[in-house]
């Protein structure tokens, strides 16, 4: 239901007159409370009933509403999605996520549904998969190395080619643990780390991962079993553009 | 009134997560499985920037 309407609460002893209207013009005569209607962004009514209603017959308006073909992307809008969808996946191909990004971006000035907005939706889905495992990769070379330079640049690059993603928010983050990190190696190579500074530092980023950066780990020790199921990240390239 | 309509929306699709507080509807608790506006406008606006439908449930609380 989510996917195919937003809700509006309208209260029927009070009603603002353009939905008032809106009832009455396609629910002639109707009595039984409550009133339900589906309509487009724009006022056109698609379906709706008064009274009662079981699931069952519930399930069968909100399908035809779902069908309507007031949803479906224009012609023009289709061709200007399947030109970006061109250009995304050639770029995805070369692991070049900014202009996936920007592509999808593009595609968000333009609504109805279709196969290309689909095939967008999947490409962006590499994209955050990507960044996914960068970050990762960044934790972990910020914890088993005393310069925070490797690290630093993964973290610049994601933050680069997911540019207004929550990945480069994340990113970011990143970067400022680094920043606090970079100190304490200073600090702890002159032998003047004050005690419980990694502790310390790790709280501030606490509920993030980057509060682990504050820890070290070797290099060969074993990465804990992820809780969400693992996507395809095995057949994204990484790297280049 | 409202009751049957929460049951219905219940029945129509999983609760999204998050946000679910923002925009409850203002007389009963879907858990979140639409988004509820209280004005056209706002609600058409929204429909519009993400190529959806505007479900109006035009009621009273009891």
């Amino acid at each position: 239901m989510g996917n195919l309407a937003i809700g509006l609460a309208a209260d029927c002893d009070n009603p603002e007159r353009e939905v008032q209207q809106i009832m009455r013009a396609n629910l002639p005569g109707a009595t039984g409370l409550p009133f339900v209607g589906f309509i487009t962004h724009d006022g056109k009514w698609v379906e709706g009933y008064s009274g009662f209603k079981n699931s069952g017959d519930f399930q069968v308006v909100m399908e035809k509403a779902d069908k309507t073909p007031y949803l479906q992307a224009s012609k023009a809008t289709r061709k200007k999605l399947a030109g970006i969808v061109k250009r995304a996946d050639k770029a995805a191909a070369k692991g070049d996520w900014k202009t996936v990004v920007r592509g999808a971006k593009d595609a968000a000035k333009t609504t109805g549904r279709c196969p290309e907005r689909k095939q967008l939706a999947a490409l962006m889905s590499k994209a955050h998969a990507w960044a996914g495992a960068e970050l990762k990769r960044a934790l972990k070379l910020a914890r088993t190395s005393d310069d925070v330079a490797e690290s630093r640049k993964v973290l610049m690059n994601v933050k680069k080619r997911l540019a207004g993603e929550p990945d480069a928010d994340d990113a970011a983050a990143g970067l400022k643990a680094l920043r606090q990190l970079a100190k304490i190696h200073k600090l702890e190579a002159a032998g003047k780390a004050p005690e419980g500074i990694r502790e310390k530092s790790a709280a501030k980023f606490k509920d993030t991962r980057w509060a682990a950066a504050f820890s070290k780990a070797d290099a060969d020790e074993e990465e804990e079993p992820e809780e969400e199921e693992e996507s395809d990240e095995s057949e994204i390239e990484i790297g280049g553009g | 009134m409202r009751t049957s309509i929460l049951v219905l929306l219940l029945c129509g699709g999983a609760a999204m997560a998050g946000n679910a507080e923002k925009f409850k509807h203002p007389h009963f608790a879907d858990g979140g499985v639409i988004r509820w506006y209280t004005t056209l406008a706002e609600a058409q606006a929204v429909a519009k920037k993400e190529g959806k439908l505007v479900f109006i449930e035009y009621g009273r609380e009891q």
